[in-house]
């Protein structure tokens, strides 16, 4: 239902990425991406206690250490905080990257047919974006209970048409180009053409969009967890630490601010990330929640 | 008429879209693994009473015939009973669409001026300080999931910075959903603020565009005013695009307030989804998500139309 | 270990109860000091709307014989009211129930006579064949709530003896069941009584008439103007609201939205009280949250391994984790205040990690072979889930590996589908305090969550020898003897009795902060004690 926004330049991605750095957004996000995906691999290595030992009484601070105190349950604040970001990050990547190749895929399909597979195709996308992201999700996992497969699934399946529809708008363009005529008239294979030819025209669209949805499966992801939908309710998981802490607020604010913080960095740094991109490719503004 | 075509078509692709929505729901929810009629009774029931409520729910019926008499059930208006309360489904959610109603049109009373205004102001000071400004905070803003944000609010203005504001909404049943407005700030303030960034983000592109037109420059050159070029010209062909996203953002703002509703203790739709689905109340899920699924497309479809109907440029290629 | 068992005697129980009543009668309200009492005499001052917070959801419902969570047992308690009431040692009494006499001779006919006046909300005097209705209600075999009544009565055996009376003819001898009559979903209803679902007109006898009810929202009960106790109630109009969680409860309570928050987390407690504003009710009656282990499904089939993990756990540590130290620690017996409690005098068990794990070596679990299973908690509840984890934690980390437990919390219908269900054998439940019997009825009969007693057991025959058992001592040795069999095989383990907590706004006067079965106890006696100050 969305017109797909016309995109009129097309960069290489390598080429987008370079333009993309100089802009100061870019690099920032970058940078604080990369901070973040550190703190998550280092994390559990130098977190002080393991997620789920007891220190000391509950919400208490000055406790020697524990940096941040302990938590709801006498945990390690600051050991948690420090382990709980490591599955977000690698859930939201697999669910962004899943969603992404599916929806690529589809996309190109689609563009590239035509005819009544684009139409299915198209319905369908039409079908699963009647749903806000998170209430798709939240259908999913609380019907299946949330598995880590069934949460990267469902985060996935919202992702695919969105970013499908994308890359159809983007291949369209692309599709009555010369030189996909030519190869179509050689009587290439349409997996070849698409794959050897259309792609690599719409990488940066592709770049771009892919940016975007990995900050919102965080978001997704995260939720979840806030809504009790975590894969491992005992483990140590910035979603899951807000919702455990936030009772207690008053007293021992750090159970839910540091994950509240984390959060907030990550999607930011993404968003800064995707904005720079997007900038360069087409100086195209997005609008659209969740779209 | 080329534009009532035009709408006959989309609103019969709306309702179509909608139907496949329904078989969606009802595909995800008919594999939920367990017995409704055990929901029911509880695990203290005997097999004979067990089989006479299945009786009764019809759930020995092929799955085709449970999807069209739920669905036609709804097309009659009848939305069936909750499984847990065993009340009728419209008596719990009847309130409720009020109170959410009230909480998106103040929400979108204040999102939708402010966003216009900030994205064309940002257009006219196109890359200076304010237009830097802005889109900067509402990248930011964009960016943060709205349970952050909200508990981010609540952190700040009632419990832990300043103590100034309730950080929860307290709404009576059979009371207006205006009744505590104290209560209702954080909710809407989160919503708006989550919510503003999009729409002025596409304001600031649209109005770009049409500074840049070859209409604006005429009316620039026939040595109109700055002023009436803007107002007379700029504005209203730059609304066109923002319509669909206003639309967008109020179904997000009716449907995807689960979160915000849920963080606040706000008694809406999005707060009764979550509670249904803590409780596994079968019909009252599979009501919900379809109205919320159907607000959605219904805004889209609002969206196309006055985008169509708003813009000449579109209004004439339909013939 | 660390009961008084002197203190619980009968003869001490006698003079602390008229000790306690004295108290109320000279200083009045609670939460006073004498000093102040003495001061200023407060009056109770009428009128007025008290809003009570709870943790509900669309779960909610009404029924005057049936509970399913914490709300619904305030909402019953506003509207309904029983034949006696327990005191603060589960000692059945008169003074707030509709009985003016129960009395039996053999244990097995019970003669009930009610008060005299006594009006149902429609204006309807309550006579003795309300009272057949609402027994035979109950007992219906049928109905979900029998299930514990059913071996002791049936519908055939309620009758009316004259216009004031009615006559319960038992199945077998119970010399406790006074203890039954003052449960409080024993309450008496006008015949014809139907739950909410089925006629949203509530009529009872209580101090508060319905007056709407949504589930997961509010109930607004307006006061009963003809009610029996004269003088009371006080408040024009109680309001029961429903929150989806304990952060929204206490939130609501300290930002003046709520008068009175039902069961508040323990961990807020230290902020509750930093507030001047508000009052805490702490209940420390004996109320449990236990780990089940079912004893006919794997690992837990061969009691050393129930034994072991009763060993292998810190009790307090694990009190000193999830209630912040604000219980105190329990053998996993139950009804501390029942004067049979650990009439075996068992030593509390302190951990022993050693034995554990010879107990495991003998059962035949080692390293290589561990005791696997997950424990199911419900996620609303930091007190039940808390615990889950908390335990699972320890008992891998003492073992070395010899335990692989894990704690999964249910975040949706934790009550329909997981607890008690097909296939889970190790979830968590938990228990307002009771006496000794009814506990031990709720648990085999009414909730045989653990599946105990084992096939071969005669606890069940023990336990209806007891009740019928009118020698004191007599009845005492065979509770000893049911008691030995729970402590050796039974599937529970309670590592603490739990210090339940309200909060209410000091305007709110009149709740006894005595010991007791409910909340405020009895949520101030149906909220017919409690005015407010303006």
């Amino acid at each position: 239902m969305i017109t797909s926004p016309e995109v009129e330049q097309i960069e290489k991605p390598s080429g987008l990425l370079r333009t993309a750095l100089r802009l100061k957004r870019t690099q920032i996000g970058l940078g604080v991406l990369i901070a973040m995906i550190g703190l998550t691999i280092v994390g559990p290595i130098i977190a002080p206690h393991s997620q789920t030992e007891f220190i000391d009484m509950p919400n208490s601070l000055n406790i020697p250490g524990a940096l941040f105190g302990t938590d709801y349950l006498g945990q390690d604040v600051w050991s948690r905080f420090l382990i709980g970001g490591r599955s977000i990050l690698l859930l939201s990547m697999s669910a962004t990257l899943l969603g992404t190749t599916v929806g690529t895929f589809l996309g190109l399909l689609a563009a590239l047919t035509k005819n009544k597979t684009d139409e299915f195709i198209m319905r369908i996308f039409d079908v699963i974006l009647s749903f806000p992201q998170i209430l798709l999700a939240l259908l999913l996992v609380s019907m299946f209970n949330a598995s880590p497969i069934l949460t990267i699934l469902a985060v996935a399946l919202s992702t695919t048409p969105r970013v499908g529809r994308i890359i159809r708008g983007a291949a369209l363009s692309v599709v009555e180009r010369d030189f996909v005529q030519a190869a179509t008239a050689l009587g290439e294979s349409r997996i070849r053409i698409l794959f050897s030819e259309v792609l690599p025209n719409v990488t940066g669209p592709l770049l771009v969009e892919a940016s975007l949805r990995f900050t919102y499966s965080i978001a997704t992801i995260a939720s979840l967890a806030f809504l009790g939908f975590a894969p491992d309710p005992t483990a140590a998981n910035w979603g899951t630490m807000i919702q455990e802490n936030s009772a207690v607020i008053v007293i021992q604010p750090w159970g839910a601010v540091l994950p509240v913080i984390a959060i907030a960095v990550l999607t930011i740094g993404t968003g800064l990330c995707s904005d720079g991109l997007s900038r360069v490719l087409a100086g195209i503004d997005r609008g659209g929640k969740g779209e | 008429m080329p534009i009532l075509k035009f709408i006959a078509r989309r609103l019969g692709l709306g309702l179509l879209t909608i139907f496949a929505v329904s078989v969606l729901i009802f595909l995800v929810t008919q594999a939920f693994p367990s017995d409704p009629a055990q929901a029911i009774l509880g695990r203290e029931t005997t097999p004979e009473a067990l089989d006479a409520l299945r009786q009764e729910l019809g759930l020995y019926r092929p799955a085709i015939t449970q999807f069209s008499s739920w669905l036609f059930d709804i097309v009659r208006g009848d939305i069936g009973k909750s499984f847990v309360t065993q009340m009728p489904l419209s008596e719990y959610i009847a309130p409720r669409v009020g109170n959410s109603l009230f909480l998106m049109v103040v929400g979108a009373a204040f999102s939708i001026p402010i966003s216009i205004a900030v994205g064309a102001f940002s257009a006219l000071r196109r890359d200076k300080t304010f237009d830097k400004t802005t889109s900067t905070v509402s990248l930011v803003l964009a960016a943060v999931p709205e349970f952050v944000m909200g508990t981010g609010l609540i952190l700040l203005l009632s419990t832990s910075v300043f103590h100034v504001l309730p950080a929860i909404t307290l709404i009576d049943a059979g009371q207006a959903p205006w009744s505590d407005l104290s209560g209702i700030v954080l909710p809407v303030l989160t919503l708006v603020l989550a919510v503003t960034p999009y729409v002025s983000r596409t304001m600031r592109a649209s109005m770009i565009e049409m500074l840049e037109s070859d209409y604006v420059e005429m009316a620039r050159l026939k040595g109109m005013s700055e002023r009436t070029v803007l107002v007379r010209h700029a504005l209203p062909n730059a609304l066109g695009p923002v319509f669909q996203v206003i639309a967008l953002n109020l179904a997000y703002l009716a449907g995807g307030t689960v979160i915000v509703e849920r963080l606040f203790n706000f008694p809406g739709i999005g707060s009764a989804l979550a509670d249904s689905v803590r409780a596994r109340d079968l019909p009252a899920i599979q009501f919900l998500t379809l109205m919320i699924a159907g607000v959605y497309v219904l805004m889209n479809l609002l969206a196309d139309v006055a985008t169509v109907i708003a813009t000449p440029r579109l209004r004439t290629s339909l013939k | 270990m660390e009961q008084n068992d002197q203190f619980f005697s009968e003869v001490s129980r006698r003079n602390f109860v008229k000790g306690a009543g004295a108290l109320a009668v000279g200083f009045g309200a609670a939460g006073l000091s004498p000093l102040q009492a003495l001061a200023a005499p407060m009056l109770p001052k009428k009128g007025g709307l008290l809003r009570v917070g709870v943790v509900g959801d669309v779960k909610d419902m009404l029924d005057a014989h049936y509970i399913v969570s914490i709300p619904d047992i305030v909402r019953l308690n506003v509207g309904f009211e029983t034949a006696m009431v327990y005191d603060e040692n589960f000692k059945p009494t008169y003074k707030d129930g509709l009985a003016e006499e129960v009395s039996t001779k053999d244990g097995i006919n019970w003669i009930i006579r009610l008060k005299k006046g006594i009006e149902f909300h429609d204006g309807k005097t309550v006579t003795a064949d309300d009272l057949v209705y609402s027994w035979q209600r109950m007992s219906d075999p049928a109905a979900k709530h029998s299930k514990a009544l059913r071996p002791f009565l049936n519908p055939a055996g309620v009758s009316k003896v004259d216009n004031r009376t009615a006559k319960l003819t038992l199945l077998q001898a119970n010399a406790d069941f006074m203890v039954t009559l003052a449960g409080y979903t024993s309450t008496v209803v006008p015949v014809g009584y139907e739950n909410f679902a089925k006629n949203p007109l509530q009529i009872g006898t209580g101090p508060y008439k319905l007056k709407s009810f949504t589930p997961g929202v509010e109930s607004t009960h307006v006061r009963h103007n003809n009610y029996w106790d004269s003088g009371k109630p006080y408040l024009d109009e109680v309001r029961v609201l429903s929150f989806a969680d304990t952060t929204a409860l206490t939130n609501a309570l300290q930002g003046g939205q709520i008068d009175v928050a039902i069961n508040v987390p323990i961990a807020m407690l230290p902020t509750l009280k930093k507030n001047r504003k508000l009052d805490i009710y702490s209940n420390s009656a004996g109320k449990i949250t236990p780990i089940c282990l079912v004893i006919d499904m794997d690992p837990f089939k061969d009691a050393r391994t129930r034994q072991a993990l009763k060993m292998l756990i810190n009790r307090k540590n694990l009190m000193k984790q999830v209630l912040s130290g604000n219980g105190r620690l329990s053998n996993d017996d139950y009804s501390p205040a029942d004067p049979n409690y650990n009439s075996n005098k068992y030593p509390m068990q302190e951990q022993d990690i050693k034995g554990a794990l010879k107990l495991l070596a003998d059962a035949g679990f080692s390293k290589s072979k561990p005791v696997v299973f997950d424990l199911k908690a419900p996620d609303d509840d930091a007190a039940l889930s808390g615990l889950a984890k908390a335990f699972v934690e320890q008992v891998n980390t003492a073992s070395g590996g010899v335990v692989k437990a894990t704690a999964t919390t249910v975040a949706t219908g934790y009550w329909d589908t997981t607890y008690m269900a097909a296939g889970v054998n190790a979830f968590m439940t938990y228990y307002n305090p009771k006496p000794y019997f009814p506990q031990f009825s709720g648990m085999v009969f009414s909730y045989p969550e653990t599946h105990f007693p084992e096939p071969t057991s005669t606890i069940k025959d023990l336990y209806y020898k007891a009740l019928g058992e009118v020698d004191v001592k007599k009845r005492a040795a065979m509770v000893s003897r049911m008691q030995k069999e729970e402590h050796e095989r039974g599937g529970y383990i309670i590592p603490y009795f739990v210090n339940a907590a309200d909060s209410f706004s000091k305007k709110v006067q009149g709740i006894n902060k005595r010991n007791s079965a409910l909340p405020l106890d009895y949520y101030g006696m149906h909220f017919k004690n409690i005015w407010l100050d303006k």
